[in-house]
């Protein structure tokens, strides 16, 4: 399933509008918003139809499920939304995360629980605002892909430590930046390890630099710590780091509506993020080069060229890093 | 004082709105401490044990208040019992550090609730020995245990 989808769900005391435009979306925030009123509305529409009085406008159905047969229910309604309220135990599960992988179906998740397993976007996780007429508003705002809503008046950061999330490419990019600045570029080991090695370094001007397609799971505490320790934590979550090497545009031959409307391209069956997007897309364009032939494991000297390497921070324009 | 488990627990009540259909009691609605707390989370008025007054959602039963109203209703009242406070908002994390003060009991966290910016005394049942006082340590033990990993020595005390 791929494309966006604006949903609106209605009846005489309530209105929700938002649009869905990845495999899975988070919905959280205070009780007593009207997150679970949501979920009822949709279900009783799911049993009764028209009769409900409950009107929903989406171009794909919208199908409310819990209990212990969502196995199953998940599995007899592809190419629909599903949509899970807080108190299924299941989408903790590994099975949950391994039914979401491969799966034709968009997923609506009300739920605050750490969920390590789902790739989610950091992009994607909203709370509920307005009385009677109810929008999503994101909880996590930017500036060009500095979290969370920093003060535009204390950026571009000076980080001491950069901190990424595995050895990979991106790492193998920041650490040679990190070594001619003389600042120390340290891999954390998997996204989930990014708070136990921030915390190595209290006193230190901490920037974080991690793919926010898949940093949704982390990004409540990592902002939690940030807002404990003011200006010392730069968030900076580029979609992935494929995704900046194809916005710099120092590869030829992209689609820019793949780079802009990746929602148009990126299937669920074949993606379970953007993150897996952008990497099939830049290893794609890249497979008949020699010099410039992408990989996730081993950045090519191409990329570390002084006039590549300007041009990728280019795009990284909330940290000072030249 | 407020006991936290981070994760699943055996015999915690995950699903607490199921919990509190079958078990509340009309007399619970009509205390103080649940008209309080309506007013605060829901921003709702208690007219009597059947009946609750929302701005939005007009004359309503107990049984549509909020997940988080439900399970903070049943913490009162159950305390011997763990239920699940990830379906409760940080709008609610006063009201559990104030029933904290007034009575022990134990609820389980499948994420880091923000319990604001004062001291507490809560303590971390995964490590008994652990209390986190603010949430500088509360954030370091909830990352800790929900990652499964292992406690930091100079948190215990």
């Amino acid at each position: 399933m791929y494309g966006e989808y604006k949903i609106r769900v209605k009846n005489s005391r309530n209105s929700y509008l938002f649009s869905l435009r990845r495999n899975l979306t988070i919905l959280r925030g205070e009780s007593g918003r009207g997150k679970t009123t949501l979920f009822d509305m949709i279900h009783e529409h799911n049993r009764f139809g028209k009769e409900s009085g409950v009107s929903i406008s989406c171009d794909r159905e919208l199908i409310a499920i819990e209990g212990d047969r969502w196995k199953e229910d998940i599995a007899k309604n592809p190419g629909k939304i599903i949509v899970i309220d807080e108190d299924s135990h299941f989408i903790r599960s590994k099975e949950f995360a391994e039914t979401v992988r491969g799966s034709d179906n968009y997923f609506l998740l009300i739920t605050r629980n750490y969920l390590e397993q789902l790739p989610i976007s950091v992009d994607e996780i909203y709370e509920l605002s307005g009385a009677k007429n109810k929008k999503f508003t994101a909880v996590y705002r930017e500036i060009d892909r500095m979290y969370d809503d920093p003060p535009r008046r204390y950026l571009p950061f000076r980080p001491q430590i950069i901190i990424t999330e595995d050895s990979g490419s991106g790492y193998q990019f920041f650490k040679k930046i990190a070594d001619r600045l003389g600042i120390l570029c340290v891999p954390a080991g998997g996204k989930s390890q990014i708070f136990s090695v921030m915390g190595q370094y209290p006193d230190k001007n901490v920037a974080i630099i991690a793919d926010g397609a898949v940093f949704g799971s982390e990004i409540s505490d990592i902002a939690a710590q940030q807002s404990l320790r003011p200006r010392k934590v730069a968030i900076y979550l580029p979609e992935s780091f494929e995704w900046l090497i194809l916005s710099s545009g120092v590869v030829e031959g992209i689609d820019p509506l793949k780079l802009n409307e990746p929602w148009r391209y990126a299937d669920s069956k074949a993606f379970m993020s953007w993150e897996q997007f952008f990497t099939d897309l830049l290893e794609d364009i890249t497979k008949d080069s020699n010099f410039q032939k992408y990989s996730k494991g081993r950045l090519p000297g191409f990329y570390n060229q002084e006039r590549i390497e300007k041009e990728i921070l280019s795009f990284v324009k909330g940290i000072k890093l030249g | 004082m407020l006991r936290v488990w981070f994760g699943d627990k055996e015999n915690a009540i995950y699903n607490t709105s199921v919990f509190f259909k079958n078990r509340y009691r009309d007399e619970w609605i009509i205390d103080d401490f649940a008209r309080n707390v309506i007013s605060d989370v829901d921003h709702s008025e208690v007219i009597d044990a059947n009946s609750i007054n929302s701005p939005v959602l007009g004359n309503i039963s107990p049984l549509q208040l909020s997940g988080g109203v439900k399970a903070l209703i049943l913490m009162k009242h159950f305390p011997g019992k763990i239920f699940n406070a990830s379906n409760c908002g940080d709008n609610c994390s006063k009201w559990i550090l104030k029933l904290g003060d007034e009575q022990d009991f134990t609820v389980n966290l499948f994420h880091v609730m923000d319990f604001g910016k004062g001291d507490f005394k809560i303590r971390i049942l995964n490590d008994r020995k652990l209390v986190a006082h603010n949430m500088q340590e509360f954030l370091d033990a909830g990352v800790f245990y929900l990652r499964h990993e292992k406690p930091q020595a100079d948190m215990r005390g």
